[in-house]
């Protein structure tokens, strides 16, 4: 089983750098956070500059002047003062950096849910819900490392280095030469051991979203898997995803790993070489001729230096591999905010005092091109309905019914045609303000059932909760729990069966009382009983009101005034049936 | 931090990769202490002899100056890929062993947990998890380690240097680490839920896209979105600041103990009782040190963070199955006859029991309907024959045998189910249809597919049998999916069939033919349907109903 998506090269020089380009023009979102950070953390580097001119002092009255410590109390008390200045820069860097990852996190989080709110239904079904949710989670987290830690350490890794090769130039040229060799070295060697690093995040936070929706699946599915006795099968395949995302994470730290062991040896490598050059050049022969000779306060100062020197590489290193992880969650993250928007519509608003008429003129409506499976569910469909009136779309699943529901809805946009309410064009924003609709499956959300029956009117009072509730025949059960409508359902609450669902998204429709009523499949699982007071219910809903109900039930097409067939995407036979009218 | 037990004995499987990581950052710990011990020494004799003699000890030190470096260096490397792949392989088992806890508990236990919030937990909690043994287990052995080796090697030269590192060494490996975890504890966990929050929040809008859309309710849900991750972003916050804290805390004990040696060691040296070159390699062995314990008070502030992850995973884990599993199952009987004697059931939460002394006895072959209204216990009695639902008094038995004594699995194994809930798993088409049975050869899954009425379904999949559906593939119509399901039902070729509304939701001609094709799989098999429809019926030799949880014929 592999994913069905494939697209362009996503490791090609091209993509890579558009990332790139795309985390870059983040930065302007925490530009100050940036700066305080950088600079907090240059400050500290002159700090250090400082305390080991001052140890080196120390060190050298102890080891060649004899002194004892208890002597130069002042030493003392500076060094332990500024060790606490560096504290607080470091620490001052570290919380600039938090707010600047914080800022881009919540912006980019919000860009992302907000682009997915008004791509709608439509995008999220060919996708699998749990991917989405680990993008808008988990990927947009990842770039927390990229902002908060790797970014300030970029800049740092030129300032403070930089710094100390000047200092250590002033005292000593064959010292500055060493660490001026050694220190381009650094980048050069991450940039040839962490060349695969992108892909391979890339692959990573793949994987990680592909297991997210593996889980998420699976998980839903569990009873089913049980039923035949292949939950224990599912297994074999959930370490194989599970062992996948270990590889595929080992493949990125080795990488990181690698680094950081070649630059600690390169590190070690320069300070033997520079203890060697300056103990020489005490005794007046350098290693690097152009030297003087050395005094040792001076040798020791340069020594000290030397594992600062590097100390700013290694913090880099130490966050290369987030910006690797920031790389490979961009994809994701760009993937989804450059999706077209979905057209606007002209932008009317309807009067919503009265029935509206519904017409559809000559809508085609395409699921994805023809050379990719894609099929037609709606062709040529004229459908006009009257102000008040109440019809029935019926025909077999698959004929387009739903679609039809999700056209004037705005969940899909026509690929033809023309959608009019009132006999003006209206689009799916305007539509919506002025139905309330019921669905196939009911979506049951976090909080209570009465916070789910609000959710197209969330001004709505007690009172009219409990009324819509008993019209949908959802006190029935509802009255039966310990806390009644103030139930917790939906994650973490108490599981309600599929009837039940349906009734809670019947009650949405009772209280939100639009002017138009568009019903997918009302009275399915629903037993004779309860369809038949539920067919009640809404033919007093329907009272003064546009209806269209795509359904199968025999009970609800007789109460309404016509019905429209549909087959195969056409709209088959229009009949007036003999209803109650 | 007896909740994480559990996840210990989980560790303790996985011994080989643990120990050897354990060895190597004990490895590569020591020999830094070494190096810089050594080199400090060797610097320090150098430094007094100016250029004299470079060569004290001669070549043997330079040889163990190299032999630390390269044993540093190496097994730093060493360190960080076992501990690492240990620790991965470590979640990849707390992932497995998870799914396989949350098995008994589906579907009845399960449904209080949502997807968003299982998802979490089986994702984000067991990642958060990764700290136990990289961050706190193997530091925690490294610095004890550290210590002692510090203690006798300090105690060699002076007692009163190793007492005063030692109390510098213990409060930053113990003191800061305790306090750290008390102020941390709070904000870790809530940065716990508050990411589980903001993940469920996520899955509702993702799943409900279609209904907060049409309800003009997007924009509340986009504000419980940012509502929840404020409460992440605070919570992290508040840990960034305290891990600021604690590495200037114990960065502070090792200055205090640099220097608090320098100061003693200064004395000893004017009186004559220590060497300069000593000093030197006793400051630079102490700075070595506190690197090896300084990763502590950053480790324990995780604990509350780590904790409250386990206490997630182990909600589901610890959770009592609805039906516990026979030690050593009886043999399943030859025959199918099912008898029901004075059966009662109860959900848990209801207070009323589902199914009420309930006598009833089918014999194999037989035909019979359950009708009633919703809620009276026919699902219910369903749940029960599958063995997904106890029952607390009463007696089931299957060809003569107590259910109790048989193996669920065993048992359900006997049984096929078509309901109203199709599940349709993102995975391939043959995949879809391998769960009803998994050796079936591909000519076995196309002659289902055309038993269940898919045949031109499948010659218009672009990819056949190999098509993905579901999330993130080909959507499947709720007919199309129960005629997956159906062909689920012929490969599985159980003798018994339970059928919970298999034809609800579907239009008219759709369920005429979904029924005449369940006519034919019932040929010889023993059926039970549950129904509220009088499609159906005729099909059945006996039509009994409940109302209530009890029987009326």
């Amino acid at each position: 089983m592999s994913s069905p998506t494939a697209s362009a090269d996503p490791d090609s020089r091209n993509a890579i750098q558009g990332r790139m380009a795309w985390l870059n023009s983040r930065i302007a979102l925490a530009r100050a956070p940036l700066v305080l950070a950088i600079g907090l953390g240059a400050a500290g580097g002159a700090v250090l500059l400082a305390q080991a001119w001052i140890l080196a002092g120390l060190l050298d009255a102890v080891i060649s002047g004899g002194e004892a410590v208890s002597d130069r109390l002042g030493d003392v008390v500076s060094l332990l003062a500024l060790y606490l200045v560096r504290v607080g820069l470091s620490h001052g860097a570290a919380l600039a950096g938090f707010e600047a990852s914080a800022r881009v996190r919540i912006s980019v989080r919000r860009a992302v849910t907000h682009k997915l709110a008004r791509l709608g239904p439509s995008y999220m079904k060919s996708r699998s819900s749990g991917e989405v949710a680990s993008v808008a989670m988990e990927q947009i987290e990842a770039l927390d490392g990229f902002f908060g830690k790797y970014l300030p350490a970029a800049a740092l890794a030129w300032v403070v280095p930089a710094t100390i090769l000047a200092v250590v130039a002033g005292l000593d040229w064959g010292a500055a030469i060493i660490l001026a060799i050694a220190g381009p070295l650094v980048p050069a060697l991450m940039g040839v051991i962490g060349m695969g690093t992108a892909a391979a995040a890339r692959k990573q936070m793949a994987t990680l979203a592909r297991m997210s929706g593996y889980f998420l699946d699976r998980l839903q599915g569990l009873a089913t898997l049980r039923l035949f006795g292949q939950a224990e099968n599912e297994l074999v395949r959930s370490r194989e995803i599970a062992d996948e995302f270990r590889v595929r994470t080992m493949r990125i730290l080795r990488v990181a790993f690698l680094t950081s062991t070649a630059l600690e040896l390169l590190a070690s490598g320069t300070i033997v070489l520079l203890a060697a050059h300056v103990a020489l050049a005490m005794s007046g022969q350098p290693l690097i001729p152009i030297s003087g000779t050395l005094t040792l306060p001076v040798a020791l100062f340069v020594l000290l230096l030397a594992p600062d020197f590097f100390q700013p590489f290694r913090q880099l290193t130490t966050h290369y591999h987030d910006r690797a992880s920031a790389l490979g969650a961009a994809e994701a993250l760009v993937a989804i905010l450059d999706q077209p928007d979905p057209p606007a519509g002209p932008g009317t608003t309807i009067d919503a005092d009265r029935p509206v008429a519904v017409s559809l003129r000559n809508v085609r409506l395409d699921y994805g091109a023809k050379s990719d499976g894609g099929r037609v569910a709606l062709d040529g469909v004229d459908i006009d309905v009257a102000p008040g009136e109440k019809v029935a779309l019926v025909g077999q699943s698959g004929a387009g019914k739903s679609s039809v529901i999700e056209l004037l809805l705005g969940f899909e946009q026509p690929s033809s045609g023309d959608i009019q309410i009132d006999g003006k064009p209206a689009d799916g924003h305007a539509i919506r303000e002025i139905a309330a609709w019921a669905g196939q499956a009911s979506r049951i959300f976090h909080g209570t059932i009465a916070s789910n029956i609000k959710i197209g009117a969330p001004d709505a009072t007690d009172q009219d909760v409990r009324a819509a509730a008993e019209a949908a025949r959802v006190t029935d059960f509802a009255d039966l729990l310990p806390d009644g409508l103030d139930t917790a359902v939906g994650e973490r609450g108490h599981g309600l069966s599929g009837g039940e669902a349906r009734r809670v998204a019947l009650a949405r429709a009772f209280l939100r009382d639009r002017p138009l009523l568009l019903l997918d499949e009302p009275t399915a699982n629903l037993d004779r009983e309860n369809e038949a007071l539920v067919v009640d219910a809404i033919e007093r809903l329907s009272q003064n009101r546009t209806v269209l109900i795509a359904t199968h039930s025999p009970a609800v097409i007789e109460r309404c005034d016509r019905s429209i067939r549909l087959e195969a995407g056409r709209v088959e036979a229009e009949k007036v049936e003999v209803g109650n009218g | 931090m007896g909740d994480l037990g559990t996840f210990l004995s989980l560790i303790g499987r996985r011994r080989g990769w643990m120990l050897a990581g354990g060895a190597m950052a004990l490895t590569s710990a020591l020999s830094g202490i070494g190096l810089l011990a050594i080199a400090g020494w060797y610097v320090g004799s150098a430094a007094l002899a100016a250029g004299t003699g470079l060569v004290i000890f001669g070549i043997s030190v330079r040889v163990l100056l190299r032999g630390f470096a390269v044993a540093r260096v190496l097994g730093r490397y060493a360190e960080r890929l076992v501990t690492h792949e240990a620790t991965f392989r470590l979640l990849a088992d707390i992932r497995l062993w998870f799914l396989e806890c949350a098995i008994p508990l589906a579907p009845l236990k399960l449904g209080g947990f949502r997807g968003g919030d299982l998802l979490s937990r089986i994702v984000a909690d067991v990642d958060a998890l990764d700290g136990l043994y990289l961050r706190l287990l193997v530091p925690s052995v490294v610095a004890v380690v550290v210590a002692g080796a510090m203690l006798v090697l300090l105690g060699a030269f002076s007692p009163v240097i190793a007492l005063t590192v030692l109390a510098l060494l213990a409060t930053a490996g113990l003191v800061v680490p305790a306090w750290m975890r008390r102020i941390g504890d709070a904000s870790g966990a809530e940065s716990v839920t508050a990411a589980a929050d903001a993940r469920t929040a996520l899955v509702d809008m993702t799943q409900g896209m279609a209904e907060l859309t049409a309800h003009g309710a997007l924009d509340r849900q986009l504000a419980i979105i940012a509502e929840a991750e404020e409460r992440l972003i605070g919570a992290q916050r508040h840990q960034a600041a305290l891990a600021g804290l604690s590495a200037a805390l114990s960065g502070f004990a090792a200055n205090l103990a640099m220097l608090a040696v320098l100061w003693l060691g200064s004395q000893a040296i004017a009186a004559g009782g220590m060497a300069p070159a000593v000093l030197a390699m006793l400051v630079l062995a102490v700075i070595a040190s506190f690197e090896a314990v300084s990763p502590l008070a950053a480790a324990y502030q995780l604990v509350g963070r780590i904790r409250t992850a386990a206490g997630r995973v182990l909600e589901i884990a610890h959770a009592p199955p609805s039906v516990t599993e026979p030690e050593a199952p009886t043999q399943m009987p030859t025959g199918n006859d099912i008898a029901l004697v004075g059966l009662t059931a109860r959900h848990e939460a209801a207070i009323a029991p589902a199914l009420d002394r309930i006598d009833l006895s089918i014999t194999e072959g037989s035909r019979l309907a359950l009708v009633g209204p919703s809620g009276s216990g026919k699902s219910s009695l369903l749940t029960v024959l599958l063995r997904f639902l106890d029952y607390e008094s009463g007696t089931l038995s299957i060809g003569g045998v107590d259910a109790k004594t048989l193996s669920g699995d065993a048992l359900r194994g006997r049984m096929a189910m078509l309901s109203q809930a199709s599940q349709i798993f993102a995975a391939s088409l043959r995949d879809n249809l391998l769960i009803g049975r998994p050796d079936a050869t591909d000519s076995d899954l196309t002659a289902a597919l055309e038993n269940a009425g898919l045949g031109d379904f499948l010659t218009d999949l672009p990819q056949g049998l190999d098509t993905w559906l579901g999330e993130g593939g080909v959507a499947v119509s709720g007919g199309q999916a129960r005629r997956v399901a159906l062909a689920r039902v012929y490969l599985k070729d159980a003798p018994i069939l339970l059928l919970d509304e298999p034809t609800e939701g579907l239009d008219a001609e759709s369920e005429r033919d979904v029924l005449a094709r369940l006519a034919k799989i019932m040929i010889g098999r023993t059926t039970i349907m549950v129904t509220h429809h009088p499609a159906g019926l005729d099909l059945m030799d006996r039509v009994i109903r409940l109302e209530a949880g009890r029987l009326v014929e």
